[in-house]
């Protein structure tokens, strides 16, 4: 008697997580399959570069550094200001902006791209000594419509191909600190 | 292209150790407690080796400040099994920490014991965390780290002189030590330039060099008088 209902326990566990198990598996396959966006970068505002680019705004209106100094800096709410005093149109996310504006909190843009820890990278040194376009390393983000959750992939071979494609150093110590 | 070198003068050196205290500022080496000094695992790219002669009333100390020699011909590039440490075309030994694997056979290849093992996770004081040079990387445990000739200040000169278009001047790029030295015992500069100052005094007679008879070929060269020379 005892056996026999040991045995339907362990027939029934095994069941369920055989069941349990399945299901999870389900989930994860689809949630891989839709492009759940696991983790990344979500910014306080989902930024929309395309239409800025058709308004013509540089690059360098909004981030102002990268001629001059190692980092390339994210916008101020002064110069979303500049523009946006009064709404220009009816969007949600410009919606938000006003309620920073009128708040006068700074917004807490995320970093999207990290440079390695021990990686000395100057953005004036790519564009005004190596003279690239800010897409060869960020693509096509002037053509986004919503903020991308993840970089785009910057590996050291692809850093070592472009340096010597152009006769930059490839020296160690040229990029590493 | 340079290769840079170092002239010490040790007739100006007082022993004051604002080199070594530079030096740890400016490349982020961490506080070493003195049960780590009592074990010789404190982490000093610079530092002053005492050399005492006769005796007390008769005393006489010298001191020698020793940053890593960047050697042209240096023992512990040729035992690296992973290339993490070789000499650049500009004569730098240089260091490469995310690819050592901290074998420390160059630590122990190298004459001068200039190489330095992270034997702890380094950490500051929390007050200290935000004076850290966010130039120089911090290393972790487990690998092995020395003078880069404060390599990261010649990446920034470089930079700043190629934007505004002009050659790299002499004194764009000096070393912490050359920099702090209140004595101006240290010079720093290109040796192959026969204008340049190193290049000039290492070829004085008052020149001498660590452990010269071991054919390492130093580039860090001393000055001295006396009994000392030779």
């Amino acid at each position: 008697m005892n056996r026999s209902i040991l045995g339907r326990i362990k027939v029934s566990s095994s069941r369920i997580f055989i069941f349990f198990g399945g299901a999870i598996l389900l989930i994860i396959v689809l949630a891989v399959i839709l492009g759940f966006d696991w983790g990344g970068v979500r910014q306080p505002i989902a930024f929309n570069h395309k239409i800025h680019a058709e308004n013509d705004l540089e690059c360098l209106d909004c981030h102002p550094y990268y001629k001059e100094h190692a980092s390339s800096g994210k916008p101020t709410l002064e110069t979303c200001l500049s523009c946006h005093e009064e709404p220009l149109g009816e969007s949600k996310e410009e919606g938000k902006l006003i309620e920073y504006i009128k708040s006068g909190e700074e917004i807490d843009w995320e970093r999207l791209y990290r440079v390695p820890e021990d990686v000395y990278f100057s953005h004036r040194m790519h564009v005004i000594i190596g003279k690239i376009e800010c897409n060869i390393c960020h693509g096509d983000i002037g053509e986004s419509s919503r903020p991308p959750s993840k970089p785009l992939k910057i590996t050291m071979n692809k850093c070592m191909k472009c340096h010597e494609e152009k006769e930059a150093d490839n020296d160690c110590i040229a990029c590493h600190k | 292209m340079p290769r840079w070198g170092m002239v010490i003068d040790l007739d100006r050196c007082t022993g004051c150790q604002a080199c070594v205290v530079a030096c740890k500022a400016e490349n982020n080496i961490p506080f070493s407690s003195p049960k780590e000094a009592a074990r010789k695992r404190i982490i000093s790219w610079m530092s002053v080796l005492p050399m005492m002669e006769g005796e007390y009333p008769e005393l006489r100390a010298r001191f020698i400040p020793r940053p890593c020699m960047h050697c042209d011909n240096p023992p512990c590039v040729k035992v690296c099994p992973v290339g993490a440490t070789y000499k650049n075309r500009e004569g730098m030994v240089a260091q490469v920490y995310t690819q050592c694997i901290g074998c420390r056979y160059c630590t122990n290849n190298c004459p001068y014991t200039l190489k330095y093992f992270n034997w702890y996770t380094p950490e500051w004081p929390k007050e200290m965390e935000k004076y850290l040079n966010p130039d120089v990387s911090i290393r972790n445990k487990g690998v092995v780290e020395k003078c880069t000739f404060c390599h990261h200040r010649l990446q920034k000169a470089r930079e700043k002189a190629r934007v505004e278009n002009r050659p790299l001047k002499a004194d764009d790029y000096v070393p912490a030590c050359v920099q702090t030295c209140p004595t101006e015992a240290i010079y720093f500069g290109d040796l192959d330039d026969p204008k340049s100052v190193v290049a000039q005094l290492s070829k004085g007679p008052r020149v001498f060099r660590l452990l010269e008879e071991l054919g390492t070929e130093p580039k860090v060269f001393y000055l001295t008088e006396g009994e000392w020379h030779g």
